[in-house]
């Protein structure tokens, strides 16, 4: 599969997803509590009709979230998974 | 002297309550409002050395920077308790399938200064001998003392009393500093005035939290390279392969319907047989109390069995019900259910300006709307909030079942449809059905009205399905029923003396002559009760009410459960006491009831129909103003909401019943 980026709410559903980064929002700060963070992998385990709202597995949990919340986390996907932005030594 | 504390911190669905439960039965009170996942319960201990110890339940929280209102009072408690330099003991409860999440509250817990303990819960579900290595990691890497239980099945519960005794005692002895750390100080300039002040908080706090949420999960990931958590593979728990049909658009919904209409089938099917128990032995009792008083003081025994022992038996008859309901609400809970549903409905809800959190809330509204106002505390957006408490009275609690089944009797007739289902269980369902649709239609007008700001989210986190512990199904309702009984049970009592001064006594009568028998008892038209019920019965006559039903109304608008004590009451006082020998059942009494001056009996169809679409909708309970009140920290909403539902019930009523005249 090639490289492609997208935010989180039109990745596709059960593929490794690597996320890269948050976008700067009210938003952003309880996704990272809630284990959404640079670098992370998830997964989307369920999705609603209409894409909302999905559900996501992140640091072995599921979580589930509006398709709004989703778009503020930018994901990669594909076979060679992007480094993570906020800390590059670390894959 | 104020005695030591132990709270008990951490992330929701971390078992914090069951363990909770198991260390402290059902001795304990709340600390707040109750609720069904929110709610913040305290308890004393006892413990070896330190003795007695105040143990508190904090509601669940990710981290120590609240976005919404339990979390805030969580997270409030444990930065108050760092600059307070009371003893006190942080304990924090882990799931332990989920270490890696549970870190950042950990680390920021830590900064505060407070003596701390973990405690690694839900071992079942993560092969045990792995999770020595990671109690000496915390010793080793994070200085944190740490255990291990399984609460469910009440395992290790002995080692974490004697930790906490422990952890407590050095507590006690240590110097205690009552300076506020650096981070607690930052904290309360940000929360200190309340979550309201969050919302104004700069872009530059924001950022500055987000760092430093990043930079710890960095550390935390570093130090937990050392971790041995490999070595605990995590147990399979129940399959989550029933989310393909529970989570499904359409499926989801019907299994949702069919469970809620099990549940009601089963409420009214079940609890019948305790209630016509507890029925029978109030009227036996109240048979015998009289036979005794009667004698003594005629005055006291119609107090105590026209007074008191009605208003008493009104309470107690709920409370088969209203334990059913909690038992059904704390399986759905339990089981990883009820989140799902609420993942399920947040698309449909948010539509009418709700949030899928919203569903516990409305589903605890069946049982009772108090706890269920206290339950809106996890939806982060205040306007979804507030609509939520706004529409919730609309579910029709358990307080209108008798009233329902009482007044049901009069419109359908008994019978059934293909062999099973009853009539008049089928009426009670659409009586159910129709508050839910008012309470849709209200939240749309809401969603338009209501000009509060604030983000809006629904993150919720979907737990793996598990069976509910045995323990806790009978605990919490249980405790709710006590509580019930003790909340409800005063205001019965107090309205139900206050009723029977009014209908016992009259003006122009010499209350002493009345008492002491030389003068008789008034007829009821003629007490003050009467002349209440008169001065009411033109703006309701139009409803299909005379005065009777009048001063129903009146009575039970502190609680809504007080109509079937009035109505006992009122006909009790006005039988014939010769006739009490052949004690006619309350419902043959009313049935006898005609309208005055005319042959039409006065519970006629249309009078019944309008009565029972008015109790649907009239907010008839002072405990939900004064939950409204307290939870929106105003007299606004309150009164708003006491307003529309009045105004809504009153115009139903009419059109009910000037249609089906």
């Amino acid at each position: 599969m090639p490289q492609r980026e997208g935010s989180l709410d039109q990745a596709p559903m059960g593929v490794p997803l690597l996320i890269v980064r948050l976008d700067e929002s009210d938003l952003s700060l309880k996704l990272m509590e809630m284990g959404c963070l640079p670098g992370e992998k998830l997964e989307i385990v369920h999705r609603a009709s209409g894409g909302d709202p999905l559900a996501i597995k992140v640091m072995e949990y599921v979580l589930g979230l509006r398709s709004r919340e989703a778009a503020a986390v930018w994901v990669s996907w594909g076979d060679t998974p992007l480094r993570n932005l906020w800390n590059p030594q670390e894959p | 002297m104020s005695l030591p504390r132990i709270f008990l911190a951490g992330n929701p669905n971390s078992g914090k309550s069951t363990l909770f439960n198991a260390l402290t039965g059902l001795h304990h009170k709340t600390a707040n409002f109750p609720g069904v996942t929110v709610e913040s319960l305290q308890a004393e201990i006892e413990l070896r050395t330190v003795g007695q110890t105040i143990l508190v339940d904090l509601p669940g929280t990710y981290s120590l920077y609240p976005q919404s209102q339990d979390e805030w009072v969580a997270c409030q408690a444990l930065v108050q308790a760092a600059s307070e330099g009371l003893p006190t003991l942080v304990v924090v409860v882990v799931d332990a399938a989920n270490l890696n999440r549970s870190m950042l509250l950990i680390s920021q817990i830590q900064e505060l200064g407070l003596a701390m303990q973990v405690v690694l819960n839900k071992c079942d579900r993560v092969a045990s001998p792995g999770m020595k290595g990671v109690v000496q990691w915390f010793e080793n890497e994070m200085k944190i003392k740490a255990l291990v239980c399984d609460a469910r099945k009440g395992l290790g519960l002995k080692e974490v009393s004697k930790a906490f005794d422990q952890r407590l005692s050095e507590a006690v002895h240590s110097e205690a500093s009552n300076e506020p750390g650096n981070w607690a100080t930052s904290w309360n300039q940000v929360f200190g005035q309340g979550l309201e002040a969050q919302n104004t908080a700069s872009d530059a706090v924001r950022a500055r939290h987000s760092a430093e949420t990043i930079d710890r999960y960095r550390r935390i990931n570093q130090s937990l390279k050392t971790c041995p958590l490999h070595e605990t593979k995590a147990k399979a728990a129940l399959p989550n392969g029933p989310d393909r049909v529970l989570l499904h658009p359409v499926g989801g919904i019907l299994v949702f319907v069919a469970v809620m209409a099990l549940m009601f089938q089963a409420l009214f099917a079940w609890a019948s047989y305790p209630m016509d128990f507890i029925e029978n032995i109030m009227l036996w009792a109240g048979e015998n109390l009289r036979q005794i008083l009667e004698p003594h003081s005629p005055a006291l025994s119609h107090l105590v069995t026209k007074g008191l022992m009605p208003g008493i038996g009104g309470v107690l008859v709920f409370v088969p019900q209203i334990f059913l309901l909690f038992l059904f609400l704390v399986l759905l809970e339990e089981s990883g259910y009820m989140a799902r549903v609420s993942y399920l409905m947040d698309r449909n809800l948010k539509r009418i300006g709700l949030n899928g959190k919203s569903i516990v809330p409305m589903l605890g509204g069946f049982a009772c709307a108090v706890p269920a106002i206290a339950a809106t505390r996890n939806i982060v957006s205040w306007k979804e909030r507030l609509s939520t408490i706004m529409v919730l009275p609309l579910m029709s609690c358990s307080a209108r079942l008798p009233v329902y089944a009482l007044l049901i009797q009069f419109a359908v007739p008994e019978g059934y449809i293909l062999g099973i289902f009853s009539l008049q269980g089928l009426t009670m369902m659409g009586l159910y059905l129709m508050g839910v649709v008012a309470a849709v239609l209200s939240a749309l007008v809401m969603k338009f009205w209501i000009r509060e700001k604030g983000p809006s989210y629904f993150m919720l986190e979907i737990p793996a399905y598990q069976w509910p512990v045995s323990r806790n199904l009978w605990q919490v309702p249980l405790r709710y029923c006590l509580n019930f009984v003790q909340g409800a049970g005063k205001v019965i009592v107090i309205v139900s003396l206050l009723l029977w001064v009014l209908a016992s006594f009259g003006p122009g009568h010499k209350i002493t002559e009345t008492l002491t028998g030389k003068a008789p008892t008034p007829a009821l038209e003629q007490s003050y009760a009467g002349v209440l019920g008169k001065a009411l019965e033109p703006a309701i006559r139009p409803l299909g009410f005379d005065w009777k039903i009048g001063i129903a109304l009146v009575t039970s608008f502190a609680a809504r459960e007080v109509f079937v004590g009035t109505m006992a009451t009122i006909y009790g006082l006005e039988g014939d006491p010769n006739e009490e020998g052949n004690q006619l059942r309350l419902k043959e009494r009313m049935q006898k009831d005609t309208v005055e001056g005319s042959k039409e009996p006065l519970f006629n169809r249309a009078a019944v129909w309008s009565l029972l679409v008015f109790y649907a909708f009239a907010l008839q309970c002072m405990s939900t103003v004064a939950a409204t009140r307290q939870e929106t920290r105003s007299w606004k909403w309150p009164l708003i909401q006491l307003f529309y539902l009045s105004a809504l019930a009153y115009l139903a009523s009419l059109a009910v019943y000037q249609w089906s005249l």
